[in-house]
Formats: C-alpha cells, sequence, structure tokens
C-alpha cells in the first residue's frame, strides 16, 4: 500500500490555499503526517503552493494534520527557496482518501537521489495485547532483512518498501542487514512495539555516507479489550447453588452430584408414593 | 503542524506505575495484584489463586490521570476455596479501596457503584475504557453458577472514584 511519487515534474501554477488548510479536524479527514528523511538538508515544505513547513529538519516528523479527502499538491525546496516555483523534490500529487492516515517521506532513493513516497498506515483495530511494527525501507541502501532477537522477520525489504507484522506487545531487539546476512548495518537496537499502537520504523539515510539510522512514528488506540473477566471456577458463592450443600465449602462438581443424588431419592420416593 | 523528533529512543515511553496489592479494609480484602494480558480465549488473564489480583496491564494504573484501571480475581476455586473479592458485592458506597503500587505509592478510592451484570451483556469497551474520567473496577464473579460449564453467568463490577 504505497504509492512513488512522480519527482522532478515543474511547478504549474499553483493557487496559495493557505486559507484551504482546516484549523481543525472534521469527520471524514485524513491524517497527514510528514517525515524528513534526506540527511544533510534542511528544506521548506509547500502544500497547495502555501508554505506548511519552514525549516524542516533531518529526521522530524510533522503532523499529522487532518485534511479534508482530496488530491495535494507538494513541493519541497531548499529553506531559502522564496516560494515553491524551484522544488527539490516535487510538485507531487498525494491523493487523501477519507478516513485515511498517511505519512509522506522526503528521502533517497535506492541510488541516493532525493524523491518522495506516500505511504499508507494501517490504522487497522488490533486484538487485545497486541501491537503492529511496520518497517519501512527509504534509504540510499540495497534490499534489507530486519532481524529480531538476530532471526530474519522481514526478508529482502527494498527502498521503497514496507512489511508490517502483527506481535505481542513488547520490546523487539531489532537490527538491519543487507539482505541475505545477518552483520547488522544498523541496531540492534531496542524498538518498543507498544499495545495497540502502529511503530512504524523507517530505516533511513545512505549507506555510502555512513549515516543510516532509524526513524519513529507510533499511531496510537488501535486497541481492543479483554472480550471477559471468567473470574470464578468452582461455584461455592453461586445463588443458584444446591440447598443440601449450603455452608459446606465442597467442590462443585460434588456439590452438583450430590444433587443429581437427591434428585433421584426425591423422585424414587415420589414414584413410591405413586405406585402405592 | 506539530514536529517532533522521530529518532529512536527520542521519545522513551512513561515509566508504568504497577499496582502490587489492593485492600479493602473495611471488609477485610487484601490480596497482591500481578499485572496480566489476556488469555488464549482473549480473556483477562487470571490467577487460579484468588489471593492473586490481575491488573489488566495495557489499560490505565490506579495512578493514570484518565481511563478505568481494571483489577480482577477470582471468587473461587477448587482448590483455594472462596476467595476475598466474593466480599465485593456488598461494599457499600462510598467503602475505601486502597491501592499500593511496587514503588510503595498508594492510591485511594471510594466505592461508586456495585452491580451483577450477566456475561452476556457486559460492554467491555466501556469496562476497560482508556480515555473517560479516571476510576478503578474491581471485578469478580457472582449469581448463578452453570454446573456443566464451571463458569458463573455474571460478573460483579464494583465502580470506585478517586479520593482526592
Amino acid at each position: 500500500m504505497r504509492k512513488t511519487l512522480i519527482v522532478g515534474i515543474a511547478a504549474g501554477a499553483l493557487v496559495a490555499v493557505a486559507a484551504a488548510l482546516p484549523a481543525s479536524a472534521a469527520e471524514g479527514d485524513a491524517q497527514l503526517s510528514v517525515l524528513h528523511a534526506v540527511p544533510g538538508v534542511t528544506v521548506d515544505v509547500y502544500v497547495n503552493g502555501a508554505l506548511t513547513l519552514d525549516d524542516f529538519t533531518p529526521g522530524t516528523l510533522a503532523g499529522p494534520l487532518p485534511l479534508p479527502a482530496g488530491t495535494y499538491s507538494v513541493a519541497i525546496t531548499a529553506s531559502d527557496a522564496a516560494d515553491a516555483s524551484s522544488p527539490v523534490i516535487g510538485p507531487v500529487d498525494l491523493t487523501l482518501a477519507a478516513n485515511g492516515n498517511y505519512t509522506a517521506v522526503a528521502h533517497l532513493d535506492a541510488a541516493g537521489k532525493p524523491t518522495a513516497t506516500l505511504f499508507t498506515n494501517d490504522t487497522a483495530t488490533l486484538a487485545a495485547g497486541e501491537g503492529r511494527l511496520t518497517v519501512r525501507h527509504v534509504a540510499a541502501a540495497p534490499a534489507v532483512d530486519v532481524l529480531a532477537g538476530g532471526s530474519p522477520v522481514i526478508t529482502n525489504l527494498a527502498n521503497p518498501g514496507e512489511s508490517v507484522l502483527t506481535l505481542p506487545a513488547g520490546t523487539v531487539s531489532a537490527s538491519v542487514a543487507a539482505t541475505g546476512t545477518t552483520d547488522p548495518v544498523i541496531g540492534p537496537a531496542d524498538v518498543d512495539v507498544a499495545e495497540g499502537t502502529n511503530t512504524i520504523v523507517y530505516a533511513w539515510g545512505s549507506l555510502a555516507d555512513g549515516n543510516l539510522a532509524l526513524a519513529v512514528q507510533t499511531i496510537g488506540g488501535l486497541h481492543s479489550n479483554p472480550g471477559g473477566v471468567p473470574a470464578g471456577t468452582a461455584g461455592l458463592v453461586a445463588t443458584n447453588k444446591p440447598a443440601d450443600t449450603s455452608g459446606l465449602l465442597i467442590g462443585g462438581a460434588f456439590a452438583l452430584l450430590l444433587a443429581a443424588l437427591g434428585a433421584g431419592v426425591v423422585r424414587k420416593r415420589l414414584l413410591a408414593k405413586d405406585a402405592r | 503542524m506539530p514536529r517532533t523528533d522521530a529518532a529512536l529512543g527520542a521519545h522513551p515511553a512513561e515509566p508504568v506505575v504497577q499496582p502490587a496489592r489492593v485492600q479493602v479494609p473495611s471488609l477485610g480484602i487484601d490480596v497482591a495484584v500481578s499485572p496480566e494480558g489476556v488469555d488464549a480465549k482473549g480473556a483477562l488473564a487470571l490467577s487460579d489463586d484468588p489471593a492473586i489480583a490481575s491488573w489488566y496491564r495495557y489499560g490505565p494504573t490506579p495512578w493514570s490521570a484518565s481511563g478505568t484501571s481494571v483489577i480482577a480475581a477470582h471468587v473461587d476455586s477448587f482448590d483455594y476455596g472462596v476467595g476475598q473479592f466474593a466480599l465485593l458485592k456488598d461494599a457499600p458506597s462510598g467503602t475505601e479501596v486502597v491501592t499500593t503500587s511496587v514503588d510503595g505509592q498508594t492510591a485511594r478510592f471510594s466505592v461508586e457503584s456495585v452491580s451483577m451484570v450477566d456475561k452476556t451483556g457486559v460492554d467491555w469497551a466501556a469496562v476497560f475504557d482508556r480515555a473517560g474520567a479516571h476510576r478503578l473496577a474491581l471485578i469478580t464473579c457472582g449469581g448463578e453458577f452453570n454446573y456443566s460449564t464451571g463458569h458463573y453467568l455474571s460478573n460483579v463490577i464494583v465502580y470506585a472514584v478517586p479520593i482526592a
């Protein structure tokens, strides 16, 4: 679930829409986050021609910004640009669906060229006790494997791809290695896979430049709840406890046996009475 | 548009204050508390021993600012007999509940309501609420028992609100 954005198209006539960006969330709005994962350059981000993120530094996550469903033109420029007319990335069209949750990532492609990718974040509800781990490869590096506790859990993940795992909540010791190998190029590092949360880990930077790193985004509130509290097994305080066992601290099965025997005795007496 | 440092480890999770003990002094209840998740059936995992209550570790703690902190224990067991939580169903409003954390902090609550709810009709999302007003829920079983399935038909749910 990703869309690689078309990069390098000359900026067209853009309508300034600063006023069109809503101040508060409305029903059905999409959520857009933006991650800056191009090492070494501070940038400005324009949405529909309006400066939205000024002096945005590498390794920073912005958002989430609630936006009505629709298509937005995003241009990323040098931080000293006067406007969006000479972008270093884009402009690109981001199509956001109602209630969708997205992260637009400015990053390097596998060959080290700046690009941008729009990822769709999985916000499906998780089972109680579980967390979701999403791993995205947005680094200038070949395909990788992701190792948890030294064993590969994701293999052959290539830029700009992602892999999504559902795990019991807890801390994962994660490392990243060239695919087919186990010698880490990143990590091992502890990643908290929190319950009811989509923990999104980005491998970014450049292998050639020696600045590979991990960035993390979390989307919480995806939890569900225990389906019950089965807090009794013996029937010792049951309101329907058989009368002839009241006051006795005995097992429910034994109580049932006694009840059955008692009922049997009564039935026999009744039958005997009828027979007379 | 809010910005945050996305570096791994830039936002370590808040340390969780785990409850270790819950007491209802006026009823003579004093049980240990263990942090638990869910069992294989997706229900709250509970110790067989009614003297060891479970705190739902993914929900609020008794020290959280919001949401319902859930602590539950078996009402009985073949091996251990009748548990202390069997006394909860008769707790009057205003009964004080004291929780003590692993590191010795206490949080006090006052019983607001006691209800016996048919297990098929419990709104568990409301019981395990993580966002609303802060409160404590003490839960056990009660009511009629199904002797063929070995389960009570109802839950006893006690809600208690923080004492300022």
